[in-house]
């Protein structure tokens, strides 16, 4: 598979009242064409800020952004605002946790996406309205004739959701960036949502990157994940051999400490103990370290990079061939 | 460039005791900081305040005694800021009038206040028929003509610094009570009253404790707007001769000897000084308002 | 299982009317958050209570703790029923049953210091004579839930989201109740911090006897914490049962469909899973579905199901579900 989007070294740090926040650490990915990569960690990880920023959604200043996104042939870092505006819904489109913010709230959901069909791939006003009520089919909205005469606060959260889904499939983007889509949703619904992007993943031929706390959603859903914790990929594998073997310490915890149906219900929940680190103020060496009960001398001194463990499996820890049972 | 922290990631305490806890009025202090003329408005009214309060060490002449030998005379070493037209010195009725003026905006904002809160946390906690009520009598008061009114009431009880307090104050209230109510209204639903209730505690508590402190915020860039508003209010009652009397100097009635247009045209010593220091003093305890205002914004502190 | 029954809940109804008109306010409607359910928790037992968001949930626990007063039904606690209670009388039993949050940030009076949040309620109800045993007495519940007790002094917004959440535990604990309502207690935490807490909970329920009514939407969650399960709909229990009966035997299609929705970390067992997939969204609580509340989105729902409301009955001994296509199984 061919890579879509390269990125090297990505660096953000956001200059606050309190500080300089460290929220992504120098970070390199890749998404292959057609791949879904799920990207998973806790609040305030960097997940999300290591793929807004390359978009230009963290406005800059405040935040410093180094490093390179390859994306095409381009890089996003280097274009001017007015290019990435071209690219992003045309090339790349996003949906968000809460729809409600990226839907204008006066205009119908028709004709917010007949807008951007029409904009995007220059067909007229009719043809362009034709199109939004095929995809608002697609996306599974009963009677999308009608459905497209509304206003977004006339749909129920699910509802609107698949119009975000609409909209952004309706220019054929090459990639869909989806920031926790289905967080905000019950779980009847979530699971729609979820088997839709797939769905669609399939019969559009585009890579999706699914930013996602809930684990059990990944693995439902992606190919690849990425785990990320304090600004840092931790570790970066096929999803098969994330959830049968982790190599860091980290997702071996968030894995243990979560109850599955499928199990026997214990008394005690193994849980990591203590607290995600200051972004404000890393540690020097692996920031995980103080949480971690595989810890030796070295961890609280050197940060450890991402090192192949396995058939496409990284992992960001210096004790990993520790974690093979 | 700066800008409120996006992440939601305290200052996680560590498990040693030795994190320098930094104040909520701290943290809001360092933002005040950084508004300029906030900082400009709060020297300003300081000098003034210090002036007013050492009036009697700061003049040479008591304000109110009349020189009848050196009546509308301009600035010179001997009067500071010259004299009016009969003979008080100009720089002495400049601070004492400060002290009438700066006074009653405090007190007129203070009935004002407790009238306001005391309406807005009726209002907003017990809701229903008595939120109607008070609200229309809000709305009533808000829309009588308020100059027109106090020029009334002062009508009738006669002018005087006490009565000027109290008309600029019992008419200033309405909008305290709205800001007050809104915000008991949003704070009453909160799950941290909520859980006070849960716990048994009384419902005085609830509003003491926990519901007024939380409205401190709004309240202090309200009163301060108000207190700019009643000092204009004093001065322009006095310059129509309906506040404050002479021979005690205001801000206000000083100017009233701009009323004569020779006055105003060839003696401007006479009512540049209390004309400056109205503005002056309006425009900085807006600019501190302002400042406030940035400051305590509850979303950037909690 | 004893039959020691702490709270009994009896055709609790909630409705919140729906108004309109800027002066005369006239009643055009009722929302149906609660709509007649019964249920017993028994001493020292967890009880969940699950579903989607707006199914009733939240307004359940909150109207057992007469927070919201029930607009009909009777909520006994140890035989002496809430409903009836009013001012002191009402405030003294609050001593006994108590209220954990979602919101660890917006439970928390960002003005008033840790030792007075959890200290508060002491001083009122006169646990303590006196400030120095009040401090005592808070520094005492930081350590059981897991604090420096010398964080006494500390406003919550300097305290991350799960140590807010511990600051709320401790003041539920106050004032030593028998009977705590954990309303989503960990849905508004982060993954690793989730089954820290839960630990808690389950320890204090050990240590001090407490019996819970456990709110949430993650069932494998809910699994893991609660003895018995009851799950809600539209206002509406539509099964409870104990947890082994109910998560291996669902009998109501509504929990079934609820626990096949449940995505589970292992992407071997997710690639297998059989998924039954409702259609369409919840429906209103102001305008619910004639017969079944679940018609409009049950697969299997029959021209009965759209005309008759089904009877919440006992299909089994201790297993209850509303539903017509259940026959009794034994």
């Amino acid at each position: 598979m061919s890579s879509l989007l390269n990125v090297n070294d990505l660096i953000v740090k956001i200059y606050t009242e309190d500080g300089v926040v460290e929220a992504v650490n120098g970070i390199s990915y890749e998404v292959a064409e057609n791949e879904i990569l799920a990207i998973v960690g806790e609040s305030g990880c960097g997940k999300s800020v290591s793929v807004l920023s390359l978009l230009g959604l963290i406005p800059s200043p405040p935040a410093q952004i180094s490093g390179s996104a390859l994306f095409n042939g381009r890089d996003l870092l280097q274009l001017k605002e007015a290019k990435l505006k071209e690219i992003r819904g045309r090339e790349i489109a996003m949906i968000f946790q809460d729809p409600m913010t990226s839907l204008h709230p006066l205009l119908t959901i028709g004709d917010q996406i007949g807008e951007a069909i029409e904009r995007h791939l220059g067909v007229t006003k009719r043809a362009a309205r034709d199109q939004a009520i095929e995809y608002l089919q697609r996306v599974g909205i009963p009677s999308a004739a009608e459905r497209a005469e509304q206003y977004p606060h006339q749909l129920s959260g699910g509802m609107r959701q698949r119009v975000m889904i609409a909209m952004a499939l309706s220019c054929r983007p090459r990639l869909l960036i989806a920031d926790e889509p289905t967080t905000a949703l019950d779980v009847t619904i979530q699971a729609q949502i979820v088997d839709l992007v797939k769905e669609l993943q399939a019969e559009f031929g585009m890579a999706v990157i699914w930013i996602t706390h809930d684990l059990g959603v990944v693995a439902r859903l992606a190919e690849r994940v990425m785990v990320m914790y304090a600004g840092n990929i931790v570790e970066n594998a096929l999803v098969e051999g994330l959830y049968e073997q982790p190599r860091h310490p980290y997702t071996l915890g968030l894995l243990a400490s979560l109850p599955r149906l499928d199990a026997v219900p214990g008394s005690e929940l193994p849980s990591i103990q203590g607290q995600p680190p200051n972004l404000l103020s890393l540690p020097a060496g692996c920031a995980f370290a103080d949480r971690c009960s595989y810890r030796v001398e070295r961890c609280k001194r050197d940060r450890p990079g991402l090192e192949g463990v396995g058939q496409g499996h990284f992992s960001a820890c210096w004790e990993s061939q520790l974690l093979v049972n | 460039m700066t800008t409120a922290n996006p992440f939601p990631q305290p200052q996680t305490i560590s498990g040693e005791d030795d994190f320098i806890s930094e104040s909520l009025l701290k943290k809001a202090w360092n933002r005040f900081r950084r508004h300029k003329l906030a900082m400009f408005g709060l020297l300003m009214m300081t000098i003034f305040v210090c002036l007013a309060l050492f009036a009697p060490l700061l003049s040479r002449y008591p304000p109110n005694d009349i020189d009848l030998r050196a009546r509308s005379e301009p600035p010179s070493a001997e009067h500071w800021f010259g004299t009016d037209r009969t003979g008080r010195d100009i720089w002495a009725r400049t601070l004492y009038g400060g002290r009438v003026s700066l006074s009653v905006g405090l007190v007129a904002v203070s009935v004002s206040a407790i009238i306001g809160i005391v309406v807005g946390c009726v209002s907003g906690y017990a809701g229903g028929w008595i939120d109607m009520i008070l609200m229309r009598i809000t709305d009533t008061v808000q829309t009588f003509p308020s100059l027109v009114i106090i020029i009334v009431l002062v009508a009738i009880v006669g002018p005087s610094v006490y009565n000027t307090m109290f008309a600029i104050g019992i008419l200033g209230w309405p909008g305290m009570a709205r800001i007050v109510r809104s915000e008991v209204l949003s704070l009453r639903e909160q799950p941290f009253v909520l859980a006070a209730r849960c716990l048994g505690i009384p419902t005085s508590a609830i509003i003491f404790r926990h519901i007024l402190p939380n409205t401190i915020s709004s309240l202090a860039v309200a009163v301060t707007f108000a207190v700019a508003s009643a000092i204009l209010q004093e001065a322009a009652l006095s310059f129509l001769g309906l506040g404050v009397q002479l021979p005690t100097a205001s801000w206000g009635n000083m100017l009233q000897d701009a009323q004569t247009l020779s006055v105003l045209e060839t003696m401007p010593w006479m009512w540049v000084a209390p004309g400056i220091m109205i503005g002056v003093t309006v425009l900085s305890i807006n600019f501190i308002g302002d400042g406030l205002r940035d400051a305590l914004d509850p979303r950037a502190i909690v | 299982m004893t039959t020691d029954i702490i709270l009994r809940v009896k055709n609790l109804k909630k409705y919140f009317p729906i108004t309109s008109g800027l002066i005369l306010n006239r009643k055009v409607g009722d929302v149906k958050a609660v709509d007649d359910i019964t249920f017993d928790i028994h001493r020292g037992e967890t009880l969940g209570l699950v579903g989607e968001s707006g199914c009733g949930k939240s307004t359940t626990g909150l109207t057992v703790l007469q927070l919201y007063r029930p607009t009909m039904g009777q909520v006994e606690f140890e035989g002496q029923d809430l409903t009836e209670l009013k001012g002191p009388a009402l405030r003294q039993m609050r001593r006994r049953m108590q209220l954990i949050f979602q919101d660890p940030s917006a439970s928390l009076n960002p003005r008033m210091t840790v030792g007075n949040i959890v200290g508060e309620a002491m001083s009122t109800h006169k646990i303590v004579s006196n400030r120095a045993q009040r401090d005592a007495r808070v520094k005492e519940l930081l350590d059981v839930v897991g604090l420096n007790p010398n964080f006494i002094n500390r406003y919550p917004h300097e305290f991350s989201g799960g140590q807010r959440q511990r600051i709320g535990i401790a003041r539920a604990l106050a004032l030593e109740p028998d009977f705590i309502v954990c309303d989503e207690p960990i849905s508004a935490l982060d993954v690793s911090i989730q089954a820290q807490v839960i630990n808690l909970l389950h320890n204090l329920r050990e240590q001090f006897g407490l019996t819970y009514l456990f709110i949430a939407h993650d069932l494998s969650m809910v699994r893991h914490f609660s003895d018995r399960v009851a799950v809600m709909y539209l206002g509406k229990i539509v099964e409870l049962t104990d947890r082994d009966t109910l998560y291996k035997n669902p009998q109501h299609p509504y929990t079934q469909a609820l626990l096949s929705a449940v995505p589970i970390p292992d992407p071997k067992v997710e690639a297998k899973r059989q998924r039954i997939t409702l259609k369409g969204d919840l429906p209103s609580p102001s305008n619910p579905p004639a017969g079944c509340n679940f018609s409009t989105r049950c697969p299997l729902a029959t021209a009965e199901c759209f005309q008759v409301e089904p009877e919440y009955r006992e299909i089994a001994p201790n297993h209850w579900a509303a539903c017509h296509l259940i026959d009794e199984v034994d």
